[in-house]
């Protein structure tokens, strides 16, 4: 199959319609800007529908009305707009509606930089909006693992009811590669069955009565149970990483997005002059890869250094608890849209060396 | 015996949850006689609020969805585009509409969303407990302005005369729920937003001024009054717009 | 072959293109490449860079910190990336705009692109001439291969190809 030569936000458009979406709302934020363009002369080829929502908040609500009537549905945003879809996305997830969502970081906080960064990853990862749901986080290290996982972004949101987030770094979103896109997957709206029926409506339980609202306590806790067993089975099925010269490293890297490129260079460049690094990408940042960490064996693995597009270092709080206190861990990042390069990060695993052997 | 009168079909065999003396019970009931006298039961969806109107949930025997607060609109145009076929019904207090959704219902008349929209308007926060809201009268009481509303708040919001500003709306009509001939006047209003939206006519929108005896502490008979000596002269009822004509 | 570059200048000077069309071209003619664009918040004028690798095997990173290729239209832009640019490394400027730098180190190939342009008829191929400079240079894409991409690149404006294709044999030209 030929590839093409395209842009990351366009490339997420097209792999977002060919697996399955058929409505698209959203808001300009920079650097994501790309995806609502193309979504709102693509969608309409295919029977689809586009809005351009009034604000974050109205995008989110009109995907939460638009997974009720059964389609698959994307939006896309950056970190403040993320930030103002908190109530919507915890809704989705609290009526196990499916949907897709993008974040093309941003530097943050606040109104932050509109070069990509990689500061949102406790939002990501931790929920977002308000109750304590969880949701699949899948995060592309290239453009082409930005299509392959947007399409099969999807699949998950409807296997597990629920809405999945992908967050990639602005870099991702602006950078052209070529790829290869997947074939078009056929869409049928789906009216799915609504736990809150039974409450709402218990002797008419085929209409579709959605609130996440459940005034019956009992029925409430029932259903919040019913939740968190599949964020169980989620966390046990979705976690999915990348070990990249695992097997004799002594400095590991662990790293995702485009810092996990970076990194994938520095390893190379080290291993050439004799350095035994290694990396651990995660491929979901939710559910998290602790296991990667957990088996690393404390008798071979010098020290760890975890790298990211963030000042303050977010993803360090999942390494510790990987690795607890039995292997050192290093933090480095950049923020503010600056980035950190390959020799950078063989720089400051080369000084950790020398400190180390003094 | 002949049976002249019975329940809706589309009302649902319970007590709909809303105070004695309040006129959203009323309301309901006259949505849900629509809905049975159309035969749109089974491809009704109510799109309710946040506030008292989300009681409404154990009223209305169609599909349904409590959307999050001020938001009802935005959720019902990502229902009605998806799933056209449907008659999507949307129900808001004043607070929910006129304050933390006024963005939603602004956009959604202007882009002509084709959806009947029913703005209840009783002048307060109901299920909050009393706080005013952008509709409370200058001088009217409420847990936030407990001398009475003053001019430092604002002034009541009137929405039908702000959505008339717009070009895209097809229907604009504020009703009373105060009597019985205002009652069926109301009826008759929503029965036209409902025939709009089926005939692909666009956006309606039917205020009903209502009443909260709990929260403006009065009995239901006093706040009827209370309704026509002050309310009433404040929000004018009447067709601001039909078929898209100011 | 792996060409790390970047490409910078000011708003207007062609930037972009010049990095999106050897991006095209590597897909078109079996190379590896990635172009990323660095933008300010404005939307017209101010600096404009861009990130772009040509490469025989699959770009790892399309960050790079240390590029071996410097193509430069600003004197602005240069002060800025000089110091960057690796030992060995070739950088190409508008020598009409840009003074050449003091490092002994690297390989300059100075070009008046403006004068030529002007020459030319069209001061917008400025960067076409730096193109065609470059790929003689590099001996990434021939030029019949770079003619071709740019037919697809302007597949909507056919009257700009004559003149774009006398301006990357006349860059090209320069090359000995």
């Amino acid at each position: 199959m030929s590839k093409l030569f395209i842009k990351g936000n366009e490339a997420i458009a097209e792999a977002a319609v060919r697996g399955g979406c058929r409505f698209f709302a959203g808001y300009p934020i920079t650097p994501q800007n790309e995806i609502p363009e193309y979504m709102s002369r693509r969608l309409p080829e295919v029977g689809g529908v586009f809005v351009q929502g009034e604000s974050e908040l109205a995008s989110i609500n009109m995907i939460y009305g638009a997974a009720y009537a059964g389609v698959s549905s994307l939006t896309s945003s950056s970190g403040p707009g993320l930030s103002l879809m908190a109530e919507g996305i915890s809704s989705l997830a609290a009526s196990g509606f499916p949907a897709v969502l993008v974040n093309m970081m941003r530097g943050g906080p606040g109104t932050g930089a509109i070069q990509g960064a990689q500061m949102d990853y406790m939002q990501a990862t931790r929920g977002g909006g308000h109750g304590g749901y969880r949701m699949p986080v899948l995060a592309p290290g290239s453009v082409q693992e930005a299509v392959d996982l947007v399409y099969e972004a999807f699949d998950i949101a409807w296997k597990y009811m629920t809405p999945v987030l992908v967050v990639a770094d602005g870099y991702i979103g602006s950078v052209m590669e070529a790829v290869e896109l997947p074939p078009m997957k056929e869409s049928k709206r789906k009216e799915f069955p609504l736990y809150t029926t039974v409450h709402l409506n218990p002797e008419n339980p085929h209409r579709r009565s959605s609130c996440t609202m459940i005034t019956n306590e009992v029925d409430h806790e029932e259903w919040n149970k019913v939740q968190a067993a599949k964020y169980e089975k989620m966390a046990e099925e979705l976690v999915r990483c990348e070990e990249f010269m695992m097997e004799d490293a002594e400095y590991v890297m662990v790293a995702y997005g485009t810092s996990a490129r970076v990194a994938r260079n520095a390893v190379i460049s080290l291993r050439e002059q004799g350095i035994k690094a290694g990396l651990i990408r995660p491929i979901l940042i939710w559910p998290y890869p602790y296991e990667a960490l957990r088996k690393l064996d404390p008798a071979k693995v010098k020290n760890i250094f975890c790298l990211e597009l963030s000042i303050p270092a977010q993803m360090v709080e999942d390494v510790r608890f990987g690795v607890y206190d039995r292997i050192p861990v290093t933090t480095y990042g950049r923020s503010a849209g600056l980035t950190f390069s390959e020799e950078d990060v063989e720089e400051l695993v080369k000084k950790t060396i020398e400190g180390g052997e003094k | 015996m002949e049976k002249i009168y019975s329940r809706p079909k589309a009302l649902q065999n319970r007590a709909t949850g809303y105070c004695p003396g309040c006129l959203h019970g009323t309301t309901v009931k006259i949505i849900a006689e629509l809905i049975d006298e159309f035969g749109i039961q089974d491809s009704t969806v109510a799109v309710l609020p946040i506030g008292c109107s989300a009681l409404d949930c154990w009223s209305f025997e169609t599909d349904m969805i409590i959307s999050l607060h001020g938001r009802a609109p935005a959720t019902a145009t990502g229902i009605k585009r998806n799933a056209p076929e449907k008659t999507v019904i949307v129900i808001q207090g004043d607070g929910d509409l006129a304050s933390i959704g006024l963005a939603e219902i602004m956009h959604a008349a202007n882009r002509g969303e084709n959806l009947t929209v029913i703005f209840m308007n009783n002048g307060i926060f109901g299920m909050t407990g009393g706080q005013m809201a952008p509709t409370t009268l200058i001088g009217q009481k409420a847990t936030t302005a407990q001398g009475g509303r003053t001019e430092a708040h604002g002034y009541p919001m009137h929405m039908c005369e702000i959505l008339n500003e717009l070009k895209a709306p097809y229907y604009i009509q504020r009703c009373a729920m105060d009597s019985p001939a205002h009652v069926r006047e109301a009826k008759k209003a929503i029965r036209k937003g409902l025939e709009n939206q089926m005939n692909g006519k666009g956006f309606s929108f039917i205020e009903l001024m209502s009443n909260c005896p709990t929260n403006w502490s009065m009995s239901a008979e006093k706040s009827i009054e209370y309704m026509r000596e002050y309310t009433l002269k404040e929000f004018q009822i009447g067709v601001y717009r039909d078929g898209g004509e100011k | 072959m792996e060409i790390k570059m970047k490409i910078a200048g000011t708003g207007g000077q062609g930037v972009m293109v010049t990095g999106k069309i050897l991006g095209y071209a590597a897909s078109d003619h079996n190379k590896f490449a990635s172009f990323l664009p660095q933008y300010g918040t404005q939307q017209r004028g101010g600096t404009a860079s861009c990130t772009v690798i040509v490469s025989d095997k699959d770009v790892t990173s399309p960050i790079v910190g240390q590029p071996n290729t410097l193509m430069i239209f600003e004197q602005s832009a240069l002060d800025a990336h000089i110091g960057k640019l690796k030992k060995g490394g070739l950088l190409f400027i508008n020598i009409n705009t840009c003074k050449v730098p003091e490092r002994d180190d690297i390989e300059v190939v100075a070009i008046p692109v403006d004068e030529m342009a002007r020459a030319m008829g069209s001061r917008q191929v400025a960067n076409i001439i730096m193109l065609g400079a470059f790929i003689k240079k590099t001996g990434c894409f021939t030029e019949d291969e770079i003619i071709e991409t740019l037919s697809h690149v302007f597949e909507s404006k056919p009257q700009v190809m004559p003149m774009n294709i006398q301006a990357i044999h006349e860059g090209a030209a320069l090359i000995k």
